[in-house]
């Protein structure tokens, strides 16, 4: 039943719906366990869960080299790191070997969740179509030869017009929405 | 691809870090001119941070999504209880 690193990381990045539903039947007990032992709930293990889930498939898309030890290892060491941060624990309580210390936890898993939905929701309503694009290039990491049949582009050259489109009405909706936040603060 | 569109490209290029030579002095040059430039170099900055935090919301339905199948598909059950010891009688 368990997988190599390759594998998981393979499928992480074209079917990554089934990968998370493999490595959260195969690691999240894992890391129940270690939560439990640090004196959490349930609730604390699956919000720190899928934070590290968000997290590793980051590092997956952003390092096609991938990561060096097994993913259930390294998905337990990002939620030492997560954990530390979360309840501003002193980290000699929770011993970490090397691999697990030098881990780095992106920015934005620091502040309240809701603001970054209320970014989202936002933004959204600029064109789900638009994000949805922007998102497989930039945040899947997909290349525009693979998301033009899907966005129903007849080329790389079209996919990549309507791609710096739809940035520019993303930047635009960034740039109304200092402006809204500027009115208000004055 | 019309000007502005042009402009955004080199500023994702100039951001990415792969601007280099005559068109990084150029680009920098515009940038220490062109007030509304420089805005929106900072703004574009702030709209791939947007995508990536919609991304994230995006991946963390999906994830939410495999959770409940996980705690409700009948298949699952031995996960469950696993899960449920722990937490009811400590690990192990």
């Amino acid at each position: 039943m368990s997988y190599s690193s390759n594998t998981i990381e393979e499928s992480l990045r074209s079917n990554r719906e089934a990968a998370f539903e493999k490595l959260y039947e195969q690691a999240f007990p894992g890391v129940a366990s270690l939560v439990q032992g640090l004196g959490g709930s349930q609730l604390d293990a699956e919000d720190v869960f899928q934070d590290a889930l968000i997290i590793l498939y980051e590092k997956v898309t952003e390092q096609p080299e991938g990561i060096k030890s097994s993913v259930h290892s390294y998905l337990l060491g990002i939620v030492k790191n997560l954990w530390i941060r979360k309840f501003r624990e002193d980290r000699r309580f929770i011993p970490m070997n090397t691999m697990e210390a030098a881990i780095k936890i992106p920015e934005g898993f620091d502040q309240p969740e809701e603001g970054h939905l209320r970014l989202a929701d936002y933004l959204a309503m600029a064109g789900k179509k638009c994000m949805k694009l922007l998102e497989a290039f930039y945040y899947q990491g997909k290349s525009l030869k693979e998301i033009a049949p899907a966005f129903g582009f007849t080329g790389v050259r079209s996919a990549t017009v309507q791609k710096f489109k739809c940035l520019e009405k993303v930047r635009k909706q960034v740039k109304e929405k200092k402006i809204t936040y500027e009115n208000i603060i004055a | 691809m019309r000007t502005s569109l042009r402009d955004t490209q080199t500023i994702e290029e100039y951001l990415s870090g792969s601007l280099s030579g005559t068109e990084l002095i150029s680009f920098t040059a515009r940038l220490l001119t062109d007030s509304n430039f420089e805005m929106a170099v900072e703004n574009q900055k702030e709209t791939y941070q947007a995508i990536k935090y919609y991304g994230r919301a995006e991946l963390r339905k999906e994830i939410r999504k495999v959770k409940e199948r996980l705690f409700t598909d009948p298949d699952k059950a031995s996960f469950r209880l696993k899960i449920n010891r722990i937490f009811h009688y400590g690990p192990k």
